[in-house]
């Protein structure tokens, strides 16, 4: 096979992911990283590994590994951290008590008329990295608790911790946007 | 045998748990079950439920995708045609 028929198939099969190996990407990325630099480095690594590749594998999954230690080699970021100490069911059990005072105030329904995705990734991009990282693998890359913990050295009851308390703190910048959405759309433009 | 019942607060400790299918299969019963005849757990839920499912799906713009496309394209060609095969 030719350098240039190899290169035709790794690209047939490998960038129709490239959404997603995006999103995940930027998910990750915080203020000063350059997520699209981390994309690039992505499918350069795939191709340099193209030979590690099982094809009866989810190809998905094997370039968002890749990604992740693309975005580690960039940006020098430690994988293993050291745990926060908050129960993961306290966070759950906050953000129903978050979602019940949006529900009294109204800015749970005016959230549920909103097309969220600018907000979540503005939210996103200000999140503490070792919460934003958790959210990327599990949420965005579809990794189960177990895989995420493997990934982050860390262990599983960490990865629902940071879980639970990032989703926390993306759910109230959300009912915070949601509420300034109403404040505007009730003084009307002029007050924006 | 007899079936566990939650409480509110329980069954909320358990949501993210729930929603992300990694509860055990008594325990999620039991948050099945308490949902069916609660409406504001099932509102929570369901909030959860849409915040997980708006973070996977969030948008990245047709025309970054484009422009990535033709910048990691072109680094692929590079990358192939100048490193020994």
């Amino acid at each position: 096979m030719t350098t240039a028929t190899a290169l035709a198939d790794f690209e047939s099969v490998m960038l129709r992911y490239l959404p997603d190996v995006t999103r995940y990407a930027r998910s990750m990325a915080g203020p000063g990283a350059d997520a699209d630099d981390v994309v690039q480095d992505t499918y350069l690594d795939a191709w340099r590994g193209r030979a590690t590749f099982d094809p009866t594998r989810d190809a998905r999954k094997w370039l968002f590994a890749i990604c992740r230690h693309a975005f580690i080699k960039r940006y020098r970021k430690s994988t293993r951290e050291t745990a926060v100490g908050d129960p993961a069911e306290l966070e759950s059990h906050a953000t129903a008590v978050g979602h019940a005072a949006a529900v009294r105030d109204g800015s749970a329904a005016l959230l549920d008329s909103m097309d969220l995705g600018p907000a979540i990734n503005t939210a996103m991009a200000t999140l503490p990295g070792t919460f934003r990282e958790v959210i990327a693998l599990v949420d965005v890359g579809g990794s189960d608790y177990a895989e995420a913990a493997e990934a982050l050295g860390i262990p599983v009851g960490t990865v629902r911790s940071r879980l639970f308390r990032g989703r926390r703190l993306l759910q109230e910048q959300l009912l915070d946007y949601a509420r300034d959405a109403g404040f505007r759309m009730r003084t009307g433009p002029e007050a924006s | 045998m007899s079936e566990t019942t939650l409480s509110c607060s329980e069954t909320v400790r358990a949501m993210w748990d729930y929603v992300d299918h990694a509860l055990p299969s008594g325990l999620r019963s039991a948050v099945e079950a308490h949902l069916k005849g609660c409406d504001d757990c099932t509102g929570h839920v369901a909030f959860a439920r849409r915040l997980v499912e708006n973070i996977a799906r969030a948008p990245v713009p047709k025309s970054d995708i484009e422009v990535l496309e033709l910048r990691v394209r072109g680094a692929l060609a590079h990358e192939a045609l100048s490193a020994p095969s």
